[in-house]
C-alpha cells in the first residue's frame, strides 16, 4: 500500500487541476473494490490511486521477465495504459493479479517482437544495473547479509533472461507473481498442462544453475538444509 | 534423448509436487519414490530451493511513478488508423463469411449445372472444306431416351435459337431442342437439327429439321448444344479472392483491434 511520502511525490510538479486534494481518496481506509467501481465509471484519479498502490509489484514483475530496466519501466508503462481502457473487461478477484497478467501479457508481446534469442548463456549476460534496481535493506540485516543477498539475486536474476521467453514468462508469473496454474493459463491463452511443463522446465533449468554457483546459495541451502515451505 | 525425455518427466512430477498439483494417487507413487531414492530426493529438495529462491527475490521497486494523465488515455492517442477498427473488425469479419458463403453457393450450383446438363455425343470432323460438321450418331448407336418427334413442319416453326421447340409434343415428356448450327458445309445435304430426344419410330432424316434464321441450313448434319454448362471459373477465382483478401482484413483488424 502506498505510503504517505509517496504521494507526496507524486503531488510534485503536478498540475493541481489534475489533481487537487478535494479528488483524493483517503488512503486510510482504502478500498479497492471502490476505486475499481469509480475508475470504471470514468475516474482516472481513481485508477491512478490503484496504480500508486501496486505499481512496484507491476514493475517489479515486468523487471523480472524483462531483465532490463528500461524495457520494464516501458512495459509496464504501456499495460497500464492498457488497463485503463480495458476497465470494463475485470470482473472481479483481485486486481492486482489482473493488473500482473496484463503486464506479463504485454511483457511476452515484447520480448518476440524484439525477437531476443531464446536462450544464451550466463556468461554472454551482461552484469545487472545494480543503480536502476537497488536492493533494500532489509531492517535488521547485516551489511554482509545484504551483499549475498544482492549478488544472489543477481545472479538468479541473469539465470532467468536465459530462459526462453516463454519458460521465463510462466516461471515469474507462477514464483515471482504468485500466480496459480489456472491464472497463468488463462492469461497467455494456453493449456493448464503447458503451464506445468514450461514452469518445470524453467525451475530444472534455474535449479541447474544456481548448483553451478553453490557458493552464492544461503548457507541452509549450501548444506542442503531442507527449505522451509 | 530417452534419458532427457524421462529426467524432463521426473522434473515435472516434482514441480507439481512443489505445488501440491498431483492428485492423491501420483503423490503417494511419489513419496514412496522419494522415500526410496536418496538420489530424487536431493533432486527435488535442489527444485524446492530454487523455488523459494524465486519467491524470496527481492522486489525491486518502481524507479518512478506510472500514474496515468489525461493526455496519456485520450482518444486521440489511439493513431487515426486505429479509431475506425472497434467497428471495422466485425464489420470485415461478417463480410467475410458472406462472401464465402458466396462462393460455396455459385460453386455448388454451377457443378450441379454441368451435372445435371446432358451431354451431348457428337463426333466433329472436318468433312470437306474448311468448315467442320457434327454429326450425328444413328439413333441405333446411342440409346437416347424417347421423345416426341417434331412435326414434319416447316423450319419456320422452330426457334433458331436453343430453346424448347414450340411445336407441338406430344406423347412425351421430354423436350426437344432445337440448335443452332453453326457452320455448314457446301457438300453435306441433310438437316440440321438435332434432338436430344429422338422418337424411336423416326429416323434421323424424318426428325432432323432444318434451322431458321440466319445460319446456313443446307449442310449442318446436326447441332451442338450451342452453351455447355460450364463451370464459372472466373467469378468463382474472384469470390476466392475476395474471400480471401476479405479473411486477411478481418484478421489484422482484430488483431489491430486486440493491440
Amino acid at each position: 500500500m502506498a505510503e504517505g511520502g509517496k504521494f507526496g511525490g507524486v503531488l510534485d510538479g503536478l498540475p493541481q487541476t489534475y489533481y487537487t486534494v478535494g479528488q483524493r481518496w483517503d488512503m486510510a481506509s482504502f478500498d479497492e473494490a471502490s476505486l475499481v467501481q469509480a475508475a470504471q465509471r470514468g475516474s482516472l484519479d481513481a485508477f491512478n490511486e490503484l496504480i500508486l498502490t501496486y505499481q512496484d509489484r507491476v514493475y517489479n514483475l515486468a523487471y523480472r521477465i524483462m531483465g532490463d530496466p528500461a524495457a520494464a519501466a516501458d512495459a509496464t508503462q504501456e499495460a497500464l495504459i492498457a488497463a485503463y481502457r480495458n476497465l470494463s473487461t475485470f470482473r472481479g478477484g483481485s486486481f492486482v493479479a489482473w493488473l500482473l497478467r496484463i503486464v506479463a501479457n504485454r511483457c511476452y508481446d515484447e520480448l518476440r517482437r524484439q525477437k531476443r534469442r531464446p536462450a544464451i548463456s550466463l556468461e554472454d549476460m551482461g552484469e545487472v544495473d545494480e543503480d536502476a534496481n537497488p536492493v533494500l535493506i532489509d531492517s535488521g540485516e547485516s551489511l554482509q547479509d545484504h551483499v549475498e543477498r544482492w549478488e544472489l539475486a543477481e545472479y538468479l536474476q541473469k539465470a532467468i533472461n536465459t530462459l526462453p521467453h516463454d519458460q521465463r514468462v510462466v516461471v515469474v508469473l507462477s514464483d515471482v507473481g504468485g500466480q496459480a496454474y489456472g491464472e497463468i493459463a488463462a492469461a497467455l491463452g494456453i493449456p493448464v498442462g503447458t503451464v506445468k511443463s514450461r514452469l518445470a522446465r524453467a525451475r530444472a533449468r534455474l535449479r541447474d544453475l544456481l548448483q553451478q554457483q553453490k557458493e552464492l546459495l544461503p548457507a541452509a541451502y549450501r548444506l542442503g538444509g531442507e527449505a522451509e515451505r | 534423448m530417452k534419458g532427457q525425455r524421462e529426467e524432463m518427466r521426473i522434473d515435472e512430477l516434482l514441480s507439481a509436487y512443489i505445488d501440491g498439483a498431483l492428485n492423491p494417487r501420483e503423490r503417494a507413487r511419489l513419496e514412496a519414490r522419494l522415500a526410496a531414492e536418496p538420489a530424487l530426493r536431493e533432486r527435488l529438495d535442489a527444485l524446492q530451493e530454487t523455488v523459494m529462491l524465486l519467491r524470496q527475490l527481492p522486489s525491486v521497486p518502481a524507479p518512478r511513478n506510472f500514474i496515468l494523465t489525461p493526455a496519456m488515455v485520450r482518444p486521440a492517442q489511439l493513431s487515426p488508423a486505429r479509431q475506425p477498427l472497434r467497428w471495422l473488425a466485425p464489420a470485415l469479419s461478417m463480410a467475410t463469411a458472406v462472401s464465402a458463403l458466396l462462393l460455396v453457393v455459385v460453386l455448388a450450383t454451377s457443378l450441379l449445372g454441368v451435372r445435371e446438363a446432358a451431354p451431348t455425343t457428337a463426333m466433329l470432323g472436318p468433312q470437306g472444306g474448311a468448315t467442320q460438321v457434327a454429326e450425328i450418331p444413328a439413333p441405333e448407336e446411342t440409346p437416347l431416351p424417347e421423345a416426341a418427334a417434331l412435326p414434319p413442319s416447316a423450319p419456320e416453326e422452330y426457334s433458331a435459337e436453343i430453346g424448347v421447340a414450340q411445336s407441338a409434343v406430344t406423347d412425351t415428356t421430354a423436350v426437344t431442342l432445337p440448335l443452332r448450327v453453326a457452320l455448314a458445309t457446301p457438300s453435306a445435304t441433310e438437316e440440321a437439327e438435332v434432338q436430344m430426344l429422338l422418337a424411336p419410330e423416326e429416323t434421323p432424316e424424318e426428325g432432323a429439321r432444318g434451322f431458321e434464321g440466319p445460319l446456313p441450313t443446307e449442310t449442318p448434319m446436326f447441332a451442338l448444344p450451342a452453351e455447355t454448362p460450364a463451370v464459372p471459373w472466373l467469378p468463382l477465382a474472384g469470390l476466392g479472392l475476395l474471400t480471401l483478401a476479405l479473411g486477411l482484413a478481418s484478421a489484422m483488424a482484430w488483431r489491430s483491434r486486440r493491440g
